[in-house]
């Protein structure tokens, strides 16, 4: 059920909450009566979603997991997943912790993992069943066996997102937030606010604002992976294992035993790796739906008003940025650092190797997958032409992100596609709004030209727009060849540094606070 | 066996293999190879390095060749960084392994001119008239298949498709990834039509593949080539294999890729010194003692067994032979293979056989995971029955697009006429490839004495 179906149906209910997803909120109210451990119809639709959740819990609430190995057993994933190859069990370390809902730093590197849904068969191109269900543990560093090498919360809240088969949307469901037993479940209505629905054992549901921060690092309320690109920075992969000599102990010890084994007991790994192309999939399935589900999907529920901000709030990924990846230098330096990768893509330009002096940049903030997949979304619904897409990039062929050239056109698109609902006329009116700028937004003549020819132009391969490339690749080949030269001298590294710099500090005013997606940048 | 031309690149030494009828072995190979310049001439040390040039169409239209040992210590440098997370335990599985996707920079394929140029080929062998220069084109125009003794190429309904506007609308796409050498079978073109067939099959394609995606198709792909690059690097990795003049010159060649490997290292590990170190050592042949000395006035010195750096340090060195022993510098199959050969041949004494024929079943080397052959999100190793019933094909891998991949295709241009591109990106680097490095040891060669030697040999 659509968030908005559900809360005309169920009414809205204050309820008092505290902290967020990951926060120990606290949203239901405790003292609605007891009941038996049974749902009613009304309570089972608003509690469960149509996903892997709700097909396991609707009709047995009280085998709401308690622990993450309850968790594991009753929907398989985990440790007791089915394959032998991989318990599909991620793990990241980061010095920090989220126990609270935010970030807050440690002074110890603490192990988080990613657990996902347990995919039998894995050669399936589409990986549904690894994505269709997600776990996140985190640590505490205060956690009753922290000291002794198990910081991992198993017991107390396990945070989990399903996909819903009817909406194409995650629903965000925490366990044991409340008290052992509990379930929750938190929404995005269509004015944009979080609400939840929440179930003690034996008690009726409540439902109300929710204090949890699901939203504030799922900023759109899709899959999130950070650093979603090889060296996948911090992430046990095939760059980096956990060492040999780890201190863990206990369940948390057995749980990132499983991304790869330090002693090499198990030849079982999950590595970040597969993980990225999982998690390409979710995102690519959350934004355009299942293909054989119509209407379902992240652009779809956003453009038909169940997800809020409709159409220029999708137009943010495509003239700005909604949400941010990070990208490490390892054996080259991420070509963002020097140029717009669309733009630029067929120039002839490649990311240079790494001066092994002075490997840099580290976890430098770049376009997102889920910007660059929303985009795609409205191109398959032919709100935006391929050269449109194209002359957007090209408005900043510099910055893929944090162009305030480029963002500076979101204010104009969102007034141009304004009563506008074909998916033609909206292409139009995007084209005019840009075109209208491009004499002050853009100075050098060959990229101007190409972007002139790109705004008159129904595809990439006419050949006004092919002539016009040509030049342009010239020049900017030329310009970015000189600028990776900068990697040869120390200057010309700082240089490129405070590029780096300038780009994380714009992610920190992005995501102002702890509570937000920003991983430790330093 | 008789030194060969080192000078020269994979490429050049494994074309009399394509020129001469499949499967005559080592020895022809060996024989074919006879016109290999002098050792001096050929294999010169670092100070001839920086003024050599690499000619011939590849550098056209691959990455750059380092041009002294001091740059191609970054190259291996990096290639070694990429598998160090696998050493240990390929050493236990005395194995090697390395990942399909070719290296940032090799350029994408043209199935017709590559096509072309082999019927062209065939058609010169035919009336005996085919020269080196024939050969050399079909190379230079279908390396782009891949070049890490891994093809891989975007089919659909069975035929090779090399752009979007080849598909039909809405058909399925799949990138298939063989290791079957170029050479892997007596009857090469029988068999691999026959394993085309093969994948006509529900659980494979379902339809029958054109051969030449099925098979590798570039002469550097073959078995000839890989058991020349291990034999050379086994030659060349002391000079207690060579003879005569040969013998002065391994010896000098070894002390200067070693000192090389010291030099770049302590380069890399203290940026103050980047600068001095580099011009004392980048194109110098630090086999003179003179110069070495200038080096160690800098504070390096060659790494002593049992000190923190010596297995990284020898790692490093013994892939700088690998230029020395034929290989392809920038490429990741060569240089592990050449480094793990030439440590274990050199400090170990081991020996090496010819790899194994098809009769043995050995076709090419197989294709892997990072761990227990887990291969990509969407790939499947092809079911191919040769008598018990279909079972994994371990030399060919079929990587499905999903839907909406292959949806993607119809408005995101990135990969619209270079579908092999596609296959690169989405599935290669995640392919990896395994030589059975230990299965061609000759039996009790190695020696344990060096903690190397006892981990190469599992111990």
């Amino acid at each position: 059920m659509r968030a908005g179906a559900l809360l005309a149906a169920l009414g809205v209910a204050a309820v008092a909450a505290a902290a967020g997803c990951g926060g120990g909120g606290d949203g239901g109210d405790a003292s609605a009566p007891d009941t038996a451990d049974e749902l009613d119809v009304a309570e089972s639709q608003a509690l469960f979603g149509d996903d892997r959740v709700g097909a396991v819990l609707r009709k047995k609430p009280a085998a709401a997991p308690r622990t993450f190995a309850e968790l594991e057993a009753l929907f398989g994933i985990g440790r007791a997943c089915v394959r032998t190859d991989s318990k599909e069990i991620y793990v990241v370390e980061e010095a920090a912790t989220r126990v609270k809902g935010s970030r807050t730093e440690t002074q110890t590197i603490l192990p988080r993992a990613v657990v996902t849904g347990c995919n039998p068969n894995p050669s399936d191109a589409n990986a549904r069943a690894s994505f269709s269900l997600m776990a996140a543990l985190i640590s505490d560093p205060g956690a009753p066996g922290a000291a002794k090498g198990d910081p991992m919360i198993v017991g107390e809240r396990l945070e989990v997102m399903a996909l819903d088969d009817k909406t194409g949307l995650y629903n965000f469901y925490v366990f044991g937030a409340d008290a052992p037993g509990s379930i929750k479940r938190v929404q995005r209505a269509p004015d944009g606010k979080p609400r939840e629905y929440s179930r003690l054992p034996k008690k009726k549901m409540t439902q109300g604002p929710t204090g949890e921060a699901c939203f504030t690092c799922h900023a759109n309320g899709g899959p999130l992976m950070n650093e979603m690109t090889d060296p996948w920075s911090n992430w046990v992969s095939t760059r980096k294992e956990l060492p040999k000599e780890t201190t863990l102990s206990g369940e948390t010890r057995s749980i990132v035993a499983e991304a790869k084994s330090p002693d090499g007991s198990s030849a079982r790994s999950s590595l970040s790796n597969a993980l990225e192309k999982t998690m390409e999939s979710a995102i690519a399935v959350w934004v355009e739906g299942d293909p054989a589900v119509p209407e379902t999907g992240h652009v779809k529920e956003t453009l038909a008003g169940f997800q809020p901000g409709g159409l220029p709030r999708l137009l943010e990924s495509v003239f700005c940025q909604t949400e941010i990846n990070y990208k490490t230098a390892f054996d080259t330096v991420p070509i963002e650092l020097f140029a717009e990768p669309d733009a630029v893509k067929a120039a002839g330009v490649t990311a240079p190797l790494v001066n092994p002096v002075d490997v840099f940049p580290s976890l430098m903030p770049v376009r997102s997958e889920m910007d660059r997949r929303i985009q795609i979304g409205l191109q398959k619904l032919g709100y935006l032409s391929p050269p449109l897409v194209l002359a957007v990039r090209l408005v900043d062929d510099v910055n893929d992100v944090f162009s305030s050239s480029r963002c500076s056109l979101q204010a104009d698109a969102a007034v141009a596609v304004a009563g506008k609902t074909a998916p033609a006329d909206v292409d139009a009116a995007l084209r005019d709004a840009v075109a209208k700028k491009v004499d002050a937004l853009i100075t050098d003549a060959p990229r101007k030209a190409y972007v002139n020819a790109l705004l008159g132009a129904k595809a990439t391969t006419e050949p006004a727009v092919v002539s016009a490339r040509t030049a342009y690749f010239t020049a900017v080949k030329a310009r970015v060849e000189a600028d990776i030269k900068l990697l040869d001298t120390a200057a010309g590294r700082a240089k490129l540094k405070d590029r780096a710099k300038a780009r994380k500090l714009a992610a920190v005013m992005m995501f102002p606070g702890d509570a937000s997606p920003l991983p430790v940048l330093e | 066996m008789a030194l060969k031309d080192c000078s020269t690149t994979r490429r050049v030494r494994t074309l009399p293999g394509m020129l001469l009828p499949s499967g005559r072995g080592l020895a022809s190979l060996a024989l074919a190879c006879s016109i290999a310049l002098p050792f001096a001439q050929g294999c010169g040390s670092s100070s001839d390095d920086a003024s050599s040039v690499q000619t011939g169409d590849e550098d056209d239209v691959i990455p750059e060749v380092a041009k002294t040992l001091y740059d191609q210590a970054q190259v291996c440098s990096e290639i070694l960084k990429r598998h160090e997370v696998v050493r240990s335990v390929d050493l236990k599985d005395g194995s090697i392994r390395w990942n399909c996707g070719d290296v940032p920079g090799v350029t994408t394929l043209d199935v017709k001119a590559c096509q072309d140029a082999q019927a062209d080929l065939r058609a010169k062998k035919k009336a005996g008239t085919a020269k080196q220069v024939d050969a050399d084109n079909v190379n230079r125009l279908c390396q782009g298949f891949g070049q890490e003794y891994c093809e891989y190429t975007a089919i659909s309904g069975g035929k090779i498709v090399s752009k979007l506007a080849d598909v039909p609308p809405n058909a399925p796409i799949q990138c298939l990834f063989t290791s079957v050498f170029t050479d892997a079978f007596p009857d090469q073109g029988a068999q691999a039509a026959k394993l085309g067939q093969a994948l006509a099959s529900k659980e494979n394609v379902g339809v029958a593949v054109d051969p030449t995606a099925v098979a590798m198709q570039v002469g550097f792909n073959s078995r000839g080539a890989a058991t020349a690059l291990i034999s050379d690097c086994h030659d060349n990795s002391s000079d207690g294999y060579q003879t005569g003049s040969n013998q002065a010159a391994i010896k000098k060649a070894l002390l200067d890729e070693s000192r090389q490997a010291a030099c770049w290292l302590a380069a890399t590990a203290d940026p103050a010194k980047q600068t001095k170190l580099r011009a004392a050592c980048r194109g110098r042949d630090l086999s003179v003692d003179s110069r070495w000395a200038k080096v160690t006035a800098l504070g390096v010195d060659v790494a002593k067994a049992g000190s923190p750096t010596y297995e990284k340090e020898r790692d490093l060195a013994a892939c700088l032979a690998a230029k020395r022993s034929g290989g392809v510098t920038w490429r990741n199959s060569d240089n592990m293979i050449c480094a793990r050969v030439t440590r274990a041949a050199g400090e170990c004494s081991c020996g090496y056989a010819p790899l194994p024929e098809a009769s043995a079943g050995f076709v090419g080397f197989t294709f892997t995971g990072w761990t227990i052959d887990q291969l990509p999100v969407g790939c499947r190793y092809a079911k191919i029955d040769s008598g018990k019933g279909p079972a994994p094909y371990k030399n060919l891998v079929i990587c499905e697009l999903s839907a909406t991949e292959r949806s993607d295709l119809e408005v995101d241009d990135t990969y619209t006429v270079d579908l092999q591109a596609l296959c690169h990106d989405k599935f290669s680097r995640e392919i990896v490839m395994q030589a059975p490095i230990r299965a061609v040891e000759k039996a009790g060669s190695c020696k344990t004495d060096a903690a190397f030697c006892k981990s190469y040999e599992g111990q």
